[in-house]
């Protein structure tokens, strides 16, 4: 099973929640991916590459994705999660709280 | 401006509630049954939109029993103008419920949607995001403050952070945190007029809607209890008994 994980970050440090999220998709399957939604090229990507368990880290970069805000954000995800995935992860934080979760491919 | 209002009938807050038996979810049997928190919140803050001369009118609505008729009137003393209540006995995930509240919006055309944050029975926080994405509508979530300029709605959200401050254009969704708003309370003489106030019930089948659950509950259980402490004499035994028995120290 394919599992995508969406990074929270700031623009310029990575949330730890982040990390709690990777272990919790590393405990249900192998093959796991992050996303980083960015805008202006802010790079936490960086960071990403040297946790454990992480295959690949994709980055989406779009001004529209500068304050985070769902509707862009679900755009986006879904785009990625129709072309490459079958579940996705994101925090229990900010985020989620006010994204929708249509990530799910059919 | 017409708003529309969800609220869901749930277990009253100040019920002790018990798993049943059988693991297969909580005891709703002779149980009190109260308007969600949250979606009083929503009703309030909608009826003092209407008060401040922004909303036109408000229509709470409801998917469920023909119990929640009950809930509806409570909206209803409150100050709401009128209700609908989607009927079913099954069942109904967020996602359904939000594909039902759709059909409403299309049947009833409102420029503003409010629902509670989140039912206190299962905790989804998912209805109000689901809906938002499905009509491509701006969401407000969390939100702590809303005001009303014109066409536009500044939103003040609760987030882990802080405060987040955000414009929506209308049509919108918004749904409620704690802090937005203090319920009032129903008075008799609005108590008594609720009870002639329209209310009108749709069968779910009606709307023609695919409401199959998505998921299943495997077993709901009762936290685990908390052990009492014990006294200790020395400190010696307080270390002993955090090597030994907490595994504090090691």
């Amino acid at each position: 099973m394919k599992i995508l994980v969406v990074a929270e970050h700031d623009h310029r440090s990575l949330k730890a929640s982040t990390l709690n999220t990777i272990t919790a998709a590393k405990a249900l399957g192998t093959d796991v991916d992050v996303v980083v939604l960015s805008h202006a090229g802010a790079d936490v990507s960086h960071i990403l590459k040297n946790v454990d368990g992480v295959n690949n880290v994709l980055q989406m970069d779009h001004d529209s994705l500068s304050h985070m805000l769902a509707e862009p954000s679900a755009e986006a995800l879904l785009t990625c999660a129709k072309k490459l995935f079958t579940y996705s992860f994101s925090c229990n934080n900010i985020w989620q709280k006010h994204r929708p979760s249509p990530c799910r491919t059919p | 401006m017409k708003i529309l209002v969800s609220v869901k009938r749930v277990v009253d807050y100040n019920v002790k509630v018990r798993v049943k038996a059988d693991q297969s979810g909580v005891e709703l049997t002779n149980v009190k049954m109260a308007m969600n928190p949250f979606d009083e919140i929503a009703v309030e803050e909608a009826i003092r939109l209407k008060e401040k001369g922004h909303a036109t009118e408000v229509v709470a609505v409801s998917i469920g029993t023909a119990a929640s008729q009950e809930t509806l009137r409570s909206a209803l003393a409150l100050g709401a103008d009128r209700a609908i209540l989607v009927e079913t006995n099954e069942d109904i995930q967020p996602l359904a419920a939000a594909k039902i509240l759709k059909a409403l919006v299309e049947k009833e055309h409102p420029q503003l949607f409010i629902l509670g944050k989140q039912a206190i029975d299962d905790d989804c926080n998912q209805t109000g995001q689901m809906l938002a994405g499905l009509l491509r509508w701006p969401q407000g979530t969390f939100i702590s403050e809303v005001e009303v300029n014109g066409s536009t709605l500044t939103i003040t959200r609760e987030v882990d952070g802080g405060l987040e401050k955000i414009a929506a254009p209308l049509p919108a969704v918004i749904t409620t945190d704690l802090r937005l708003n203090v319920p009032r309370y129903p008075t008799l003489p609005n108590i008594m007029k609720a009870k002639q106030k329209p209310l009108e019930t749709l069968a779910l089948s009606s709307l023609h809607i695919d409401t199959k659950a998505r998921h299943t509950t495997l077993k709901v259980t009762e936290p685990p209890v908390r052990k009492g402490g014990i006294k200790v004499t020395s400190v010696d035994e307080l270390v002993e008994k955090l090597k030994t028995v907490a595994g504090a120290l090691s």
